[in-house]
């Protein structure tokens, strides 16, 4: 118990002062996170949308793969992206191992299957007369899809939430692809890890308070969002 | 006389079973069409088909003579000259206000212009008190009021109504029935309603279809039609009671059987009275024909199985002539 108190005593500590190192990790990790959720909406709700409303062979089997997804270990996520991106792999050329960029691949690849599955999940649960209704209104096939996605903005702010939130507390897949190198991929999660190995559990307790801290923040901000838009009736 | 919209050779398969074949059907311009016919006669499905919304599995919609177009820019162009109303008419999850303005908006029509608008069918649906109130808290009779508004307020060329009173309680559904046929009678729009209820359609149409079975088994004016039910099944489904006459059909319009005098006299087998509190009826056979009397206050109640004369007040042949 007092290891703990001891540990948020110095997390404040730490976030009062602006550690510079703290801050370059949280800085690292909040960009890396959030580029690789952006990059998941952007491939992620498209995708969801045409599973949720077009029938197609194979659509099944996909979405199948994709709730799998859902659910993906990091580990193996991180296992496979360094397999690609190891020097003699396929990706080998792109040289990104032990980048940033490739703990946002890998991020990327852990947040894509969520948002696309719960994209589905909310397009699909609008009434699906919705469309033909909004088209006998004279609405064009991109009117609809925009009208759609305000329809279920609150369970896709929920998709947005779960990406992020699986992306910025995952350590296994930033551990393999990025190699927790100090001053340049070394995250929130990651440091953590190495701080416990290395008996300094204070800092460990502090580094976990700032990424707890930071996860609150950010969601706090999208349900905010969401929530206006609830009350908004 | 080319209609406004029409089909030619028209046939949808569904599932492998086919749901609607119509060789040619014309609306006619600023018409009131009522598309009468039970339910899973393909009603809907040839309002959708004339709406432009659904493709036929052959044939083609014609609009002002023209086959439409079945996609790109100027099927879109074309969808929005029309207006649809379906059945229970999904609302989106906003105002009513907002949902009113969605169809001037996907027609880049904002700001004072459609706000004009916007109010005049509010309020003329009676709902103007209603505008920021969330679709999610509306009555029934309130959301279907807030539907219709919505297709009105675009001014279309036609109006596609479906069902526009399914799902509401009687109350909601007179009240609006009475609004509705008084905006259709000034509204220089042609529409077309589709109904399984004969009252609905005597009240908001001057011509009618009647579909059964994909079919069109009558078309044409609504007085034509009611006085010359061409078959059985259109004379049926109009509210006809439909009896043997000397190896002949005729079709006894709706209300007209009694047991007072008449054009016509029946025997009639008696099942059972009816209570309904504010009358009671007498329900039996005439041939192999179930049929219903109204019993004055004053008579005593006849016992089952005894036999007795009907008569009716009017009656037409079926088949025209």
């Amino acid at each position: 118990m007092d290891l703990i108190l001891q540990g948020a005593r110095h997390a404040f500590e730490l976030l009062l002062r602006g550690d510079p190192q703290v801050m370059e990790i949280m800085w690292l990790s909040l960009r890396v996170s959030g580029i690789a959720t952006l990059l998941s909406l952007v491939t992620g709700v498209p995708l969801g949308m045409l599973l949720a409303l077009r029938r197609f062979p194979g659509r099944t089997l996909l979405l199948g793969v994709i709730n799998t997804g859902m659910g993906l270990p990091p580990v193996v996520v991180g296992l496979i992206a360094s397999i690609f991106l190891w020097r003699t792999g396929p990706l080998g050329f792109l040289d990104l191992l032990y980048t940033p960029s490739a703990i946002v691949i890998a991020q990327f690849a852990l947040a894509a299957p969520i948002v696309a599955g719960l994209t589905a999940a909310a397009i699909q649960q609008l009434d699906p007369r919705l469309q033909v209704q909004l088209a006998g209104l004279g609405a064009s096939r991109l009117q609809i899809l925009r009208r759609l996605l305000h329809e279920a903005r609150l369970p896709l702010l929920a998709a947005v939430i779960a990406g992020f939130g699986s992306v910025i507390s995952e350590v296994g897949a930033s551990m393999m692809v990025g190699g927790n190198v100090l001053h340049y991929t070394r995250v929130l999660t990651t440091a953590t890890v190495l701080e416990t190995e290395k008996g300094n559990f204070d800092i460990a307790i502090a580094l976990s308070v700032v990424l707890l801290t930071l996860t609150f923040c950010v969601t706090m901000v999208v349900t905010t969002v969401q929530q206006r838009g609830a009350l908004r009736r | 006389m080319i209609g406004l919209v029409g089909v030619r050779d028209l046939t949808v398969v569904h599932d492998g079973r086919q749901v609607l074949a119509v060789p040619s059907l014309d609306i006619h311009e600023e018409a009131h069409v009522a598309v009468v016919g039970p339910n899973g006669s393909g009603k809907s499905t040839l309002l959708r088909v004339l709406a432009l919304l659904q493709r036929p599995t052959t044939g083609t919609v014609l609009v002002r003579g023209e086959a439409a177009p079945v996609r790109g820019r100027d099927a879109l162009a074309l969808r929005r000259r029309f207006a649809v109303v379906l059945q229970n008419t999904p609302l989106c999850d906003t105002t009513v206000y907002r949902n009113v303005a969605l169809g001037l908006g996907f027609r880049g029509v904002t700001g004072p212009d459609a706000d004009g608008r916007i109010r005049v069918w509010l309020d003329r649906f009676g709902i103007g008190h209603l505008a920021e109130r969330h679709a999610r808290s509306l009555s029934g009779g309130e959301a279907q009021r807030t539907g219709l508004a919505r297709a009105f307020v675009l001014d279309p060329e036609v109006l596609f109504l479906d069902e526009p009173f399914a799902a509401l309680d009687a109350p909601s559904r007179d009240s609006l029935l009475n609004d509705l046929e008084l905006i259709l009678r000034e509204a220089r729009t042609t529409v077309v309603t589709v109904t399984h209820d004969r009252e609905e359609a005597a009240r908001l149409a001057d011509a009618l279809v009647v579909l059964v079975n994909g079919a069109v088994r009558a078309a044409g004016p609504k007085d034509e039609v009611f006085q010359h039910p061409p078959n059985r099944e259109a004379a049926e489904l109009l509210g006809f009671t439909v009896l043997p006459v000397n190896g002949r059909a005729v079709a006894v319009p709706p209300g007209a059987l009694g047991l007072g005098d008449g054009v016509m006299r029946f025997a009639m087998t008696v099942e059972r009275v009816v209570e309904f509190g504010y009358e009671r009826r007498i329900r039996g056979r005439v041939g192999d024909v179930t049929v219903e009397v109204g019993l004055p206050a004053d008579c005593p109640p006849p016992v089952a199985g005894a036999r007795i004369t009907i008569a009716a007040a009017r009656a037409v042949p079926i088949g025209g002539g």
